[in-house]
């Protein structure tokens, strides 16, 4: 932009005036700067509007703004609607100086200075600005602008987090983190606030960069598309008993989240002592080896000593030859199956134990004790139907279930009254050995009761997709 | 270092159709050069192609079958491989006498009336059959190095030492009407509820487990077709080495004749990939083969045309005529012969003097 011959006639006359008399009086000038998007992302224009007034009460002529950019990026454009703007970029490219020069600028007239730039890396735009005009007086300021590299609204959600456990129970559940967009999230980060005392056993799938720094914890996701989610199964203990909160946040290194997004979910887990129930669990013939399983199966029954009802025994097997084949869980390194089904005063239930004994042949018997607990529950795996080709109601009236299966993939039963009932799961998963699996419904502890005791039992078949 | 005697300088000639096509895939050079057979050794690099070359494959009479092992029948422990499934040893070595390592393939395997799962290896076959089988052209690569021992300016005596690489297929695919010899051995289920078929148990030693321990059945003869195909896949690396003779007998033409003793490497061998068509319905696959080293010898002649395309290469066409022994394959009335006594090869590539 060229000035024109009367700008510099009146440029001249106001510094010959302001040499002549106005020189004692200081100009004052206002002055803001704004920056939309504020923060700006990288990779996206960032408009600046530099708003400059003439506070002070006389004329001032060959008025000059200087703007000095620090930060990657790129000059887009410059406008000045009472003058001119030139731009000069560093050799490194890092630097861009901004030359705005306004020929007369009258009492309480505005400047509306603007520039746009397309930043290119992550930080933030430092920018110095100073204005001088032929009076010579000189105003400085400086300004940043943060720069994101993108807006990522993450959500995180908590999944199967058990129910009736007790201090010491090797427990697991899952957390959620789904990028909502709009924009994809790099190297995504999942801090765990939880009670001391907690012990992390692990984070799930294997691979995951796991930073333990007490009390908090952080795994690290990974990238996140828009619209993508992961999920990481922690395996924990607690040490005691109590309600506990754990809140989960997500969040990614210069990114920010749409006003208002809470990028974190809080859930309680609850731990409880065992209850005052007792129990007397003694088995009712030795450990004998079933050729249709491949495992040793034995006989115990579990009858309540006390004085109360309880909601759920836990039978804890120890001392035992080989592992607990049928374990639904640990404690310590106890292994435990569950009785989920009331239990009055001098009631008993029987239940089967099936262990695995490559010998084939019994081994001693385990020690065996109860514990009343309250009805375990929580886990929700995610899983994918599959279908029930064979189904036998065997003389004994226990239920035979048989569907395809991959080897090394996990499948479990979910079964309840009716078809419109949620249903629960039977624990535990099992783990395909062969291309059939063939699925037996004896009662206790793989389902409450018997099925021949049940009015009706209705199964489905579930491949165990995660955890 | 011998140098030459004839130079000669050419401005490039039109090219006959062949070698014109060629020259098309040559960049452009300069528009005249030296035509300078001052070498003293030269270097051939060509694509070939081999004509005549014949195998007789027969099948005469019984041919066991080595593949599927059924095992020992009474003796526990033992692995059984069958044409319709298996019983292993499991990871526990079969303890108690049962494994959960076993599969069949269809329901009608199970007899109800002793309570046991019939199995069946197919342990050979009886057919008769004789073809002729004609390779028709088979590419190739040819590389050939020589030197030259004495110059008569036109004229040069010289050596040449080359190497001819040919991958071979000859296969009869006829389909043949066969008798079939099937070993039968069953095993107790033990009173298990067997799953469904077609079922594979695995190792691990959980799941239904059966005992181990096979019975005999009278073995089964009975009818059928094998269809599929059988054959050689060979590679044969030809090495010859012979005095040259160089003639040179126009601007950019030469003319080279080489004969001498040949020897012949035969890598590979017989091999079938059949399918077993028994009367009852039933298939079975039936691939194996077996693969050996020969030698074979006899003598080579050939005649090769170069044309000068730039200061330092030429272009050439060159045929052989190859005479080999032939090669035996095959044994247990399986039976193959190649026949390598007249093969022609032609090739065309590039030689460098240097």
């Amino acid at each position: 932009m060229r000035r024109s011959w009367i700008h510099r006639l009146l440029g001249l006359l106001l510094l010959l005036g302001s040499l002549s008399g106005l020189r004692s009086q200081i100009p004052q000038y206002g002055m803001e700067l704004l920056a939309r998007p504020d923060p700006a992302k990288v990779g996206s224009d960032v408009a600046f509007q530099l708003v400059v007034t003439n506070l002070s009460p006389f004329v001032l002529g060959t008025f000059q703004v200087t703007a000095f950019v620090e930060g990657a990026g790129t000059f887009q454009s410059a406008t000045n609607a009472l003058g001119f703007a030139t731009n000069q970029v560093s050799a490194n490219g890092l630097t861009n100086t901004l030359y705005f020069e306004i020929p007369i600028l009258t009492n309480n007239q505005v400047a509306d200075l603007r520039y746009t730039f397309r930043p290119t890396t992550r930080g933030s735009i430092q920018q110095n600005v100073w204005i001088q005009s032929a009076s010579t007086a000189f105003f400085s300021t400086n300004y940043t602008t943060r720069l994101l590299a993108g807006v990522a609204d993450l959500r995180v959600g908590f999944r199967s987090v058990p129910t009736g456990s007790l201090p010491g129970d090797l427990l697991a559940c899952t957390i959620t983190v789904t990028n909502r967009g709009p924009d994809p999230a790099e190297e995504v980060r999942l801090t765990n606030s939880w009670p001391a005392g907690f012990v992390l056993q692990g984070v799930d799938p294997s691979g995951l960069v796991l930073d333990r720094q007490s009390p908090d914890w952080v795994v690290l996701l990974g990238s996140l598309g828009v619209g993508e989610g992961r999920a990481v199964q922690v395996r924990f203990q607690p040490p005691a008993a109590g309600v506990f909160s754990w809140t989960a946040r997500a969040g990614v290194p210069d990114y920010a989240t749409s006003p208002g997004w809470i990028p974190e979910a809080t859930t309680r887990v609850t731990v409880v002592e065992p209850g005052p129930g007792r129990f007397q669990v003694t088995t009712l013939a030795p450990s004998a080896f079933n050729r249709q399983t491949g495992v040793m199966q034995q006989r115990v029954r579990v009858e309540n000593v006390g004085s109360n009802a309880v909601e759920a025994v836990r039978v804890m097997v120890r001392g035992g030859a080989d592992g607990l084949h049928n374990a639904q869980g640990t404690n310590g390194v106890v292994p435990f199956v569950t009785l989920d089904e009331p239990l009055l005063p001098g009631e008993a239930r029987d239940l089967w134990l099936q262990t695995f004994n490559p010998s084939r042949i019994p081994g001693p018997d385990p020690e065996l004790s109860g514990i009343e607990v309250p009805v375990p529950g929580g886990f929700q795996p995610e899983t994918v139907l599959v279908p029930i080709d064979r189904v036998v109601r065997n003389p004994d009236g226990t239920v035979g279930l048989e569907f395809p299966a991959q080897p090394g993939r996990r499948y479990t039963v979910r079964f309840g009254s009716g078809l419109a009932s949620r249903g629960q799961i039977a624990l535990p998963v099992m783990t395909a050995t062969a291309n059939r699996i063939q699925w037996l419904d004896w009662g206790p502890p793989l389902t409450p009761i018997p099925p021949a005791d049940a009015a009706s039992r209705f199964y489905e078949v579930l491949e165990v997709t995660w955890p | 270092m011998r140098r030459s005697s004839s130079i000669l300088r050419t401005p490039p000639q039109a090219a006959p159709p062949i070698l014109a096509m060629l020259l098309s895939t040559v960049p452009t050079v300069a528009q005249s050069f030296w035509v300078q057979d001052d070498w003293t050794r030269n270097f051939r690099l060509g694509i070939q192609v081999t004509l005549n070359v014949q195998a007789q494959l027969s099948i005469d009479g019984v041919v066991p079958r080595r593949t599927g092992d059924p095992g020992t029948v009474g003796v526990p422990g033992q692995n059984h491989q069958y044409d319709d499934g298996y019983v292993r040893v499991d990871g526990t070595g079969n303890a108690g006498g049962v494994t959960s390592f076993w599969g069949y393939q269809d329901a009608s395997q199970y007899d109800p009336a002793t309570g046991q799962l019939v199995y069946r290896s197919t342990r050979g076959f009886s057919a008769r059959d004789q073809v002729t089988v004609d390779s028709g052209p088979m590419p190739g690569l040819e590389l050939a190095y020589g030197g030259s021992l004495h110059d008569w300016r036109q004229v040069r005596l010289g050596w040449e030492f080359g190497y001819s690489w040919v991958p071979m297929e000859l296969r009869d695919n006829s389909t043949l009407p066969a008798q079939f010899l099937r070993e039968v051995q069953a095993f107790d289920v033990g009173g298990i509820s067997l799953p469904t078929a077609p079922y594979q148990g695995g190792s691990s030693g959980i799941g239904p487990v059966i005992p181990d321990i096979a019975t005999a059945r009278p073995d089964e003869v009975l009818s059928g077709f094998l269809s599929g195909s059988r054959g050689l896949d060979v590679d044969l690396h030809a090495f010859r080495l012979g005095p040259n003779l160089f003639w040179r007998f126009g601007k950019q033409w030469a003319l080279s004749g080489s004969i001498g003793p040949a020897l012949g490497v035969l890598s590979g061998g017989y091999s079938y990939n059949e399918t077993f068509r028994f009367s009852d319905g039933t298939t079975v696959v039936n691939n194996g083969g077996q693969d050996k080293l020969i030698c074979v010898f006899g003598g080579y002649a050939s005649a090769t045309v170069l044309y000068r395309v730039v200061y330092n290469a030429d272009l050439y066409v060159s045929s052989q005529f190859l005479s080999l022994g032939g090669a035996q394959y095959g044994g247990a009335g399986r039976r193959a012969t190649l026949d390598l006594g007249q093969t022609v090869m032609t090739s065309i590539g590039i030689s460098w003097p240097f």
